[in-house]
């Protein structure tokens, strides 16, 4: 009996989200997660980045009785599901269509001043138009550090790069950006 | 050098919390449908053990009111087309060996 409960015990650690329960529990504590990454990946539209926030689920739920590991592993999974999701819409998408990235969100009211706002609502735009020309593999970085919060070497263990390579990535994003508000303030000067 | 990227990236961080991103209505009625969702289809409903527990105490207290009255009912009809084959009525003229005797 001792042996049944236990082997019952690990295949449930094994493969955790089988049931409609917990994969239900998985979606609500991930989703936002994976919207968000989607969104910063793909850059929009809204109903195309929700389309594939959707199909990245129900890939997932087609899956369920693959994956096993624990939460971290899961969001891990998810996102490399929603990748190549992404991979395929880009793939797919128009050249020369290019839409200003995260053109269609807005940037909530901070305890900031309304000047400082003004400054930060300026520096956005300059962020977004230096990372439309970056790389989908350098966008993905912004992505994970910024918008999700992951550290360094999350993001190259994740990535499957070395943590130097993404460092430099990010210091040369913030150097571009850096340089961006200094010529936008000489402009402002003259 | 590093001090700077450090503020810059707080910096970031702080104006990438501004972004507000969160799926449309829409998105959430559409996952309302998916398959893992409980109230999706009745296919996937699965009653959870208490349910199933409390409906079976339900049925067994209703049926168990509904029998009581019930058989009494059932007993009074039976007892109406039986009674003359089983109660026993006087007869007042029985025949008494002692009285026949006398005479």
């Amino acid at each position: 009996m001792e042996f049944v409960s236990a082997k019952l015990r690990g295949r449930a650690r094994a493969k955790p989200y089988t049931s409609e329960v917990a994969f239900s529990q998985l979606f609500d504590s991930t989703h936002l997660i994976v919207f968000r990454y989607v969104y910063g990946v793909l850059g929009g539209p809204r109903q195309e980045v929700e389309d594939v926030t959707a199909e990245t689920f129900l890939k997932a739920w087609r899956a369920r009785d693959h994956f096993e590991g624990d939460r971290e592993a899961a969001i891990r999974w998810l996102l490399a599901i929603a990748r190549n999701e992404i991979v395929d819409r880009l793939r797919t998408r128009q050249r020369g269509a290019d839409m200003v990235w995260l053109e269609d969100v807005e940037l909530a009211n901070s305890d900031l001043s309304p000047e400082q706002q003004l400054i930060e609502n300026e520096r956005w735009q300059q962020l977004q138009a230096i990372v439309q020309t970056l790389s989908e593999q350098q966008r993905e970085i912004i992505v994970l550090r910024y918008m999700l919060g992951w550290k360094v070497k999350q993001i190259a263990a994740h990535l499957g790069m070395a943590e130097n390579t993404v460092s430099v990535t990010l210091r040369r994003i913030i150097q571009q950006l850096q340089t961006k508000v200094q010529e936008q303030q000489k402009e402002d000067r003259a | 050098m590093n001090r700077q990227f450090s503020r810059d990236e707080v910096a970031l961080l702080r104006l990438f919390k501004r972004i507000q991103m969160r799926p449309s209505q829409h998105f959430y009625e559409r996952m309302a449908a998916a398959p893992w969702s409980l109230h999706s289809s009745p296919a996937n409903a699965r009653p959870s053990f208490a349910r199933l527990l409390a409906t079976v105490v339900s049925v067994a207290v209703v049926l168990f009111l509904i029998a009581v009255p019930l058989r009494s009912l059932a007993q009074q009809v039976f007892h109406y087309f039986t009674q003359a084959e089983t109660d026993v009525i006087e007869n007042p003229f029985f025949w008494n060996p002692l009285l026949s005797n006398q005479r």
